[in-house]
């Protein structure tokens, strides 16, 4: 729409002219500017969202037109490429930022966004609004986990896993992962490659490592992910490593008399030892590892008449019978079982403690005694 | 089919089959969960096999229950009747095999619960064992053991399923004599689970603690102090204080075969498992003992002493115990060992203990019964090979000879006519036992050697071999020895064997292990959310005493999870 005013009645006398005439007035040019979505730093590939925020003097109906150009130094427009990655014809702008540019594949370093407000009539804002936004490289993403079948014991393997992913350029441009050991002094390791799996998210990949540490105490695994960019991701893992620690009975059968007691027996009897716990050699074995072994069991008999206690050579197995017929009613004799790991950590105590543990905790014990009568 | 026995105390949960079994608890209403336990827990199809499902809704859920059921095979309809009032648990036949589906729904006022289902699958009668199931939970976990019995089928891998624990109940009980609190062994006994014994010692008060399974239980006795031990029973909701007292003399005498009095012989009877005293007879040949049970079949044991040479008697018989028991030897020929030399190869065997075993029908009289003679007599050389004074009565014994202990040797010593001057120990006897699944060498299969007979008498204990890389068992073997020999695979590959031997050869022949099952299943304790971890799992024999009732064919250990795998032999392999 157009619109016309009066001219004023003081020139029309002073002009000697009468009647009316009219003209139009100069349309003016809108304003406009530009408005971002959110403060926040952009990174490549995040969603860049703009608004146009203009008006027209004379209230006319606005156009829009957003080029966005991918730069690498937006205050250098040799660095942009020459044609906008993004065009839009609305108030409002939403685009991803690019990761690269396309007319070099350099990373896109910041965004030369220009805005043209156009009126009814063909005015344009002046000068164009134009917006440079920096955008920031993200850094790597990194999570780490650590698993150990064998109770983080000296020795044995720990199994390492780093879950790694690069948001804008993607976890295949990362440059291979920088693993890092601090352990103890003098302690030794070996760290090897694991294979593992790949998660089904494709902008994330998986890497394993299977340590060994050599000696106990703190252990610390420092990863870092670097991008080609050099942005880095660092996580550290510390786990404390100890000595193999040695067996504890489970699980005894039959009951074991307290001191002062006797069990009295009248039938066939197997003594035995169900479970035996302990950081690598339990019983029963665990089959198909080659790194878990099994208890070392060792029997001895006090038998009636006689002053301590005599291996049973031969009997090494979890459970040892004894047959009353083989005694007269009345005899009093003691079973005994001695339970071993690998280190075969020699038993402390006296032929006559009953029960002994060689670290002297008492829910862990490795020499038990029935004391049995024979009825 | 034998019916599985588990009382209330143990239920399969079945819900691992199929659909989980929550409960909707929309607003203003509380949450409920339920599921469906099977017995038994795996059932050989067949036209009178009886398979019941039971209700178990969660503990807290107050109100009136009502259950509507329904069972089906491979689609069909199958008939079902309440086999309870409350309609919480129904029974059906399982002629077929094959898997049955089971839904219910539940109603509680208050409570807007949505439908369960699970399935329980019959196995094929044709390829089934049965074996025990026992269970034996931390001791810190204050779950009381379990046995029950199981179907093994002859499928791959059969999935027991959950198996829901009681609980159990902490009894806090005493044993009083007649002046106050009796130390004593205590042993719990479940009726339906005999196997699955629960053990406890009152101290010096006479006061125990222990946990036990919510069923009846009878209960051994044995206490000190002179008294005698009893037999009673223990019911949930009984506080377990029990009494014991000096019970009933019963007295008698022992004569020698000449009808001397027998001083020194121990005398023990027994009443339905129940012992009694034990006596050692006076220098006229009396005893007296006490016995604080009665029943119409009792067992008399007499031990001589040693240095007689006679053998131990025993009769188990309808003895007036009311009267006294004479026991008397028959007119048995006693000799004397002296001077026998023991040798191998012609070599004098220095130090080498000997003991001799046997059996003599009729040795004598108990009660006026005839009583079976048993000869058990030890002795060891001198340095010299030679043996001291040894009596031993004369029949068709063995000698078991250990020439060193992991050295023995088991030869025939019939004594009945002569008496030889000397004795010869073979060598033992190589073993050397490709062990296979039938295919595969089994590197790491454990054998071992369980000895029976003579060597059992003489109290030679097992021995133990490990397969080689290439599968083989190597070894060695009494000669003469008679032996129960155990192989298993602890990797799983195969299942374990029982099987006699007789040692009177090298043995060399290869032992194929029977094709595996494997049976699955998880722990969980009624009422308790978490897994039930570190419980002893064994599967054993049924039709088996002794101990090779307590020697597991497979056995393992629940993870954190409860669960637990074993590897038995599959049943249409044996």
């Amino acid at each position: 729409m157009i619109r016309t005013a009066p001219i004023g009645r003081s020139l029309l006398a002073a002009l000697g002219l009468t009647g009316c005439f009219y003209v139009e007035e100069i349309n003016q040019r809108p304003a406009a500017d530009i408005r971002a979505g959110s403060a926040d730093p952009v990174h490549r590939g995040d969603l860049v969202e703009l608004d146009a925020v203009a008006s027209d003097p004379e209230g006319h109906f606005l156009t829009y037109t957003w080029r966005v150009y991918a730069c690498t130094d937006a205050l250098s427009f040799e660095t942009c490429d020459q044609e906008p990655f993004y065009v839009d014809a609305d108030d409002h702008a939403s685009f991803p930022a690019p990761i690269r540019r396309r007319e070099t594949s350099d990373p896109v370093e910041s965004l030369r966004v220009v805005l043209e407000v156009f009126d009814e009539l063909g005015a344009t804002a002046k000068p164009m609004e134009e917006l440079v936004i920096p955008v920031l490289n993200a850094s790597p993403t990194l999570q780490l986990d650590r698993s150990s079948r064998y109770g983080y014991v000296v020795g044995t393997p720990i199994d390492l896993f780093a879950l790694v992913g690069d948001p804008d350029d993607g976890a295949a441009t990362l440059e291979p992962l920088a693993w890092e050991v601090l352990g103890p002094a003098g302690a030794s390791y070996t760290l090897v490659d694991l294979d593992v799996g790949q998660p089904a998210n494709e902008a994330q990949a998986q890497f394993g490592k299977r340590f060994t540490p050599d000696g106990e105490g703190e252990w610390e695994i420092r990863v870092t992910a670097r991008d080609p960019l050099d942005a880095e991701a660092v996580q550290t893992l510390m786990f404390a490593v100890a000595q193999d620690g040695p067996p504890c009975f489970a699980q005894l059968s039959p009951i074991v008399p307290p001191d002062g007691n006797v069990l009295p027996l009248s039938a066939q009897t197997l003594f035995q030892v169900p479970v035996v716990v302990d950081d690598l050699d339990v019983y029963p074995p665990v089959a198909s590892d080659a790194v878990l072994g099994t208890t070392r069991f060792q029997w001895s008999l006090q038998a009636p008449g006689q002053t301590g206690h005599t291996e049973i050579a031969g009997a090494v197995g979890h459970s040892f019978a004894i047959d009353p017929v083989s005694y007269t009613p009345g005899d009093v004799l003691e079973l005994r079982v001695e339970i071993f790991d690998r280190n075969n950590t020699t038993i402390p105590c006296i032929d006559g403690e009953q029960s002994c543990s060689v670290i002297s905790e008492p829910t862990c014990i490795q020499r038990q005694t029935w004391r049995v009568e024979i009825r | 089919m034998r019916a599985l026995v588990i009382g209330i105390a143990l239920v399969f949960a079945g819900c691992g089959a199929g659909d989980a079994g929550t409960y909707d608890s929309p607003d203003a209403m509380s949450a409920c969960s339920a599921t469906i336990s099977f017995t038994p827990a795996i059932p050989v199809a067949g036209p009178t096999t009886e398979v019941r499902a039971a209700a178990i809704v969660s503990s807290g859920v107050l109100g009136f229950q009502s259950y509507a059921w329904s069972v089906s095979r491979e689609g069909a309809s199958i008939p079902f009747e309440d086999a309870t009032l409350d309609r919480s648990e129904i029974k059906f036949i399982a002629d077929q095999a094959g898997a049955y589906r089971v839904e219910l729904d539940v109603s509680v006022p208050g409570y807007n619960c949505v439908g369960t289902a699970s399935t329980i699958t019959a196995v094929d009668s044709s390829s089934s064992r049965l074996a025990r199931l026992r269970i034996t939970p931390s001791s810190g976990s204050g779950v009381p053991p379990s046995e029950l019995q199981i179907e093994l089928p002859d499928t791959g891998t059969h999935d027991l399923q959950t198996i829901s624990l009681d609980a159990g109940t902490t009894v806090a009980g005493t044993v009083t004599g007649p002046s106050g609190g009796v130390p004593a062994y205590v042993r719990f006994i479940p009726i339906a689970s005999p196997d699955a014994a629960v053990e406890a010692f009152a101290d010096a008060s006479g006061a125990y603690s222990v946990r036990l399974a919510k069923v009846p239980h009878d209960v051994l006795v044995v206490p000190g102090g002179g008294f005698a031990p009893t037999q009673t029973t223990w019911s949930p909701g009984q506080l377990g204080a029990f009494g014991v007292g000096a019970g009933a003399a019963v007295s008698g005498s022992v004569l020698g075969p000449g009808g001397a009095a027998l001083p020194g012989a121990k005398v023990q009877l027994f009443a339905d498992g129940v012992p009694s005293t034990l006596a050692t007879t006076a220098s006229d040949g009396s005893f007296s003992v006490a016995l604080d049970a009665s029943a119409t079949q009792v067992r008399v044991e007499v031990v001589p002493p040693q240095s007689t040479g006679l053998p131990r008697l025993e009769r188990t018989g309808a003895f007036n115990t009311s009267l006294p028991i004479e026991v008397r030897y028959a007119s048995l020929d006693v000799e004397d060992l002296a001077g026998m030399v023991v040798r191998r190869d012609g070599n004098a065997l220095a130090n080498a203990k000997i003991t001799v075993v046997g059996e003599i029908a009729a040795a004598g009289t108990i009660g006026g019964f005839s009583a079976t003679g048993s000869v058990r007599i030890s002795a060891a050389a001198n340095a010299s090979g030679v043996l001291p004074t040894t009596l031993v009565a004369a029949g068709p014994h063995e000698m078991v000879i250990a020439v060193a202990p992991m050295d023995v040797a088991v030869v025939p010593f019939d004594i009945s006519a002569t008496l030889p001057t000397a004795v010869n120990a073979p060598p033992m006897f190589s073993v050397t036992m490709p062990v296979t699944d039938g295919t595969n060498a089994l590197d790491g299969a454990r054998v071992e050697l369980v000895p029976q007979a003579g060597l059992a008498r003489a109290g030679i204990s097992s021995r133990y071999f490990t397969a080689d890389a290439t599968g083989v068992v190597s070894g060695e073997a009494a000669s003469g020895g008679a032996y129960d020999l155990y192989i298993r695979d602890p990797f799983g590959r195969a299942g374990s064997l029982r099987q006699p031997i007789l040692v009177n050869a090298p043995v060399t022949s290869t032992i194929e292990l029977p094709a595996p099952i494997s049976v699955t299943g998880e722990l969980a304790v009624i009422g308790n959310p978490n897994p039930l971890a570190g419980a002893s799992v064994q599967i054993l024999c049924v039709d088996c005493d002794g101990a090779a009732r307590s020697r597991p064919l497979a056995e393992g250990v629940t993870d954190q999870a409860g669960g637990f795998t074993l590897t038995v032999a599959k049943p249409s392999a044996l």
